[in-house]
């Protein structure tokens, strides 16, 4: 039940499972982003960043990179079931903006305290007609193989607790996860959590799913 | 950007602590050029990670200084808090729990250095908090209206739609399902009469017993295929929210139990069923953090042929063992009296048993409560070493227990072992084999004496018992399933066979 070890996963030479539910900090510190964009459009007092995508593709990271960037910043997400009622007290970025009702998207933009929103629907139009900047985000950004092997070699460095071996993340490995998974990388990092939790050794490791097993995920040496 | 490296020293270097206990540290700060801070503060709490949303709870919020910080001196900030009575400290599958105390040096307009380290918390051996769990109620009468009206909104709703290609069979289906879902207990009843359940304790400790009662009279006659309880234990973790809610579960446990099979009873017979279901021995406590919880529910289940069976789910809660004196349950006694032989030399418990705010071993972690079918050692009358004061009552299997569960790295097995290294405990073994003492011992009269290895008798723990030279003429008499019992002390966990090593007290 229990790992034989002072840290989660310390016989892998991490401190936790890299692959699992991050804080709010680590999130913006492990975000693979290019900011600069972004900040500089926010410089302008009626400017608003709209970053539009599927889910499972970063768009709540980038705000929570913007949070942690641009501090003091509240952070509202707008659940699906239950009240959306929120008060804007300072500067914030909005979640799941698509769930804003059909009135408060056409007078909520007025307020310029509203800095960012992430949304599948394109709210831009609205936003336009009441006097904002909007630069449009599409995310993500890019995800392809290079980027891909980048977040999740980062996320494995994050937790890494000296310079002995951890498991590594291979070209290939990541070649095998976008075959099963395509871009959700929500769905990558699930599976990747599976895979690390049953590891019993470092170095690369199994990653492919035999859709009627569980995943198998002794670690293997010669994936490469 | 100033640098700042934040380091901590805790009162006990393996940062073992149990809740309500007392964290005393320092917190060590050096900067390598001046700071301007406004000032610097502690944190300490829980957190989760895993596989669910993280949730966290801090207990303790100190300020520790304020103020500039110079370059190049060190700092040192005492601090100390109390640990609440949970969560504990867990690692699983999908949740973990970690306590950790987070340093912060607020600098204006910068990025404020900071630094976050573990430490363990175990339950406390004296008192538990325990949340009562909800008593154990028939049907909650909100969820039949419930689930009434949605049954019947959907059947209703359907009915417009039966005439658009049956489009509305679907939706009077899910209804019929959910209305048959809700009812079944009831329809189950018209049989079996009112079916009276009883769970006591709802609130138990691993290792410990659960009795469940069940008893009915049927109204009408009626054949039951199986009585069946099943006890599980899982992890649940969600993840995301809104459309990307998922919720995780890992069973941590599953054992199924048939109280009975093919009964057939007449109209007005009662009968009344006894079951005792065992908690499994593990450190995975109810708990509910929010996205994060661990539970224990045992789902009883009547199954009658071509009729609804009569199903419910009941929660448990398991806790944390105690150290309190009811806990430390005294063994059978007539199984003392056969071991020791002592039936007709009076009670040898009489006045025995420590508490442990008067047992100089109260600081022993986990003594846990017995049940009557556990091994139990006492104070033997006819030891070896009679001469030997008589120790208090202590559980050797609980002191394995404790050990097993203990990391296989690190230093917390030898750090038990040894704590426990002057404890002279009777010991009463069914021995297996014999062999010859290996390596260098540092008592001498041990190197070429026997060691004995066998079981805790009644149970199936191992446990190996050097003896010394002078005893080997007896130590070869024993064969395998001859009983040896004596005093011995804790020498050395043996992670090779997982079993505790005690040395003979001549």
């Amino acid at each position: 039940m229990a790992r034989p070890s002072k840290h989660h996963l310390g016989n892998l030479n991490l401190s936790r499972n890299p692959f699992g539910e991050l804080e709010a900090h680590e999130i913006a510190e492990l975000a693979i982003v290019n900011p600069q964009p972004w900040l500089t459009h926010l410089q302008a007092e009626t400017a608003l960043v709209q970053f539009i995508g599927d889910k499972g593709r970063g768009k709540t990271t980038c705000l929570k990179y913007l949070v942690a960037r641009l501090a003091p910043l509240d952070y509202v997400h707008l659940p699906e079931i239950g009240s959306r009622r929120f008060t804007i007290r300072r500067p914030l970025v909005i979640d799941e903006a698509q769930r804003l009702d059909w009135f408060t998207r056409r007078t909520i933009f007025g307020d310029r305290r509203i800095r960012a929103i992430a949304t599948h629907d394109d709210l831009s139009r609205l936003a336009s007609k009441q006097g904002r900047q909007v630069l449009n985000i599409s995310v993500p950004c890019r995800i392809d193989h290079d980027f891909l092997l980048q977040v999740l070699r980062k996320r494995i460095e994050r937790f890494r607790i000296s310079d002995a071996p951890v498991p590594e993340i291979t070209p290939n490995m990541v070649n095998e996860l976008t075959a099963q998974f395509g871009d959700n990388l929500r769905l990558i990092v699930s599976h990747l959590y599976d895979c690390i939790q049953v590891l019993d050794q470092t170095g690369p490791f199994q990653v492919s799913l035999n859709l009627t097993q569980r995943p198998r995920c002794h670690g293997q040496q010669n994936d490469s | 950007m100033a640098k700042c490296d934040l380091d901590f020293d805790f009162d006990r270097p393996n940062r073992n602590y149990r809740s309500g206990e007392t964290v005393h540290g320092r917190l060590k700060l050096q900067a390598d050029s001046a700071i301007n801070s406004q000032k610097v503060t502690l944190i300490a709490g829980w957190k989760t990670h895993g596989k669910g949303n993280t949730s966290t709870g801090d207990y303790a919020s100190l300020e520790l200084h304020q103020g500039e910080l110079q370059s190049g001196r060190i700092y040192e900030f005492p601090f100390e808090f109390v640990i609440p009575g949970s969560p504990w400290t867990y690692r699983g599958t999908l949740i973990n729990v970690v306590h950790v105390v987070k340093a912060r040096v607020h600098v204006a307009w910068a990025f404020d250095p900071q630094s976050e380290t573990e430490f363990e918390v175990q339950p406390s051996p004296v008192t538990q908090p325990i949340n009562s769990p909800p008593p154990l109620a028939a049907e909650s009468p909100a969820g039949v209206i419930l689930g009434t009206t949605i049954s019947l909104a959907l059947i209703l709703g359907g009915i417009p739609f039966l005439f658009m290609y049956g489009c509305g069979l679907i939706p009077m289906g899910i209804g019929g399902f959910l209305l048959f879902m809700t009812y079944r207990n009831r329809l189950a009843e018209r049989k079996l009469g009112k079916v009276d359940l009883q769970l006591a304790p709802q609130s138990q400790t691993p290792g410990e017993e659960i009795v469940f009662s069940l008893a009915f009279t049927p109204r009408s006659r009626v054949n039951i295929d199986r009585i069946l309880i099943t006890l599980e234990g899982q992890e649940q973790a969600v993840s995301g929210s809104g459309t990307n809610k998922t919720t995780h579960r890992h069973k941590l446990f599953e054992q199924q139990v048939t109280v009975a099979e093919a009964i057939e009873l007449a109209a007005g017979s009662p009968y009344r069923a006894e079951q005792r279901l065992r908690v499994p021995e593990h450190q995975a406590y109810t708990v509910d953090l929010g996205d994060n919880k661990i539970g224990w529910a045992a789902k009883v289940r009547l199954d009658i042929p071509k009729w609804p069976d009569w199903e419910r789910v009941v929660p448990l809660h398991v806790i944390p063992k105690t150290n309190s004196p009811q806990a430390i349950a005294s063994p059978p006694r007539e199984m003392i009296s056969e071991v020791a032989g002592t039936k007709e030399n009076g009670d040898p418990w009489a006045g025995e048993l420590a508490t442990p705010e008067t047992s100089p071993y109260h600081d022993l972690p986990q003594y846990s409560s017995m049940t009557p079918s556990s091994s139990t050692v006492a104070p033997l009358s006819n030891s070896p070493s009679p001469a030997l004061p008589s120790p208090p009552a202590i559980e050797l299997l609980s002191l394995i227990s404790s050990i097993a569960a203990a990391p296989r790295f690190g230093d917390q097995r030898s750090q038990l072992v040894e704590r426990s290294k002057d404890l002279a405990i009777p010991v009463a073994i069914e021995v297996e084999r014999s062999s010859y003492n290996y390596g260098i011992y540092d008592d001498e009269s041990f190197r070429n004496g026997r060691t004995l290895i066998g079981t805790l008798l009644g149970t199936e723990t191992k446990v190996a018992i050097q003896l010394p030279e002078s005893q080997n003429e007896s130590a070869s008499s024993l064969s395998s399933g001859a009983l040896w019992t004596g005093l011995a002390r804790p020498a050395r966990w043996d992670d090779l066979y997982d079993r505790l090593e005690l040395r003979s007290v001549r």
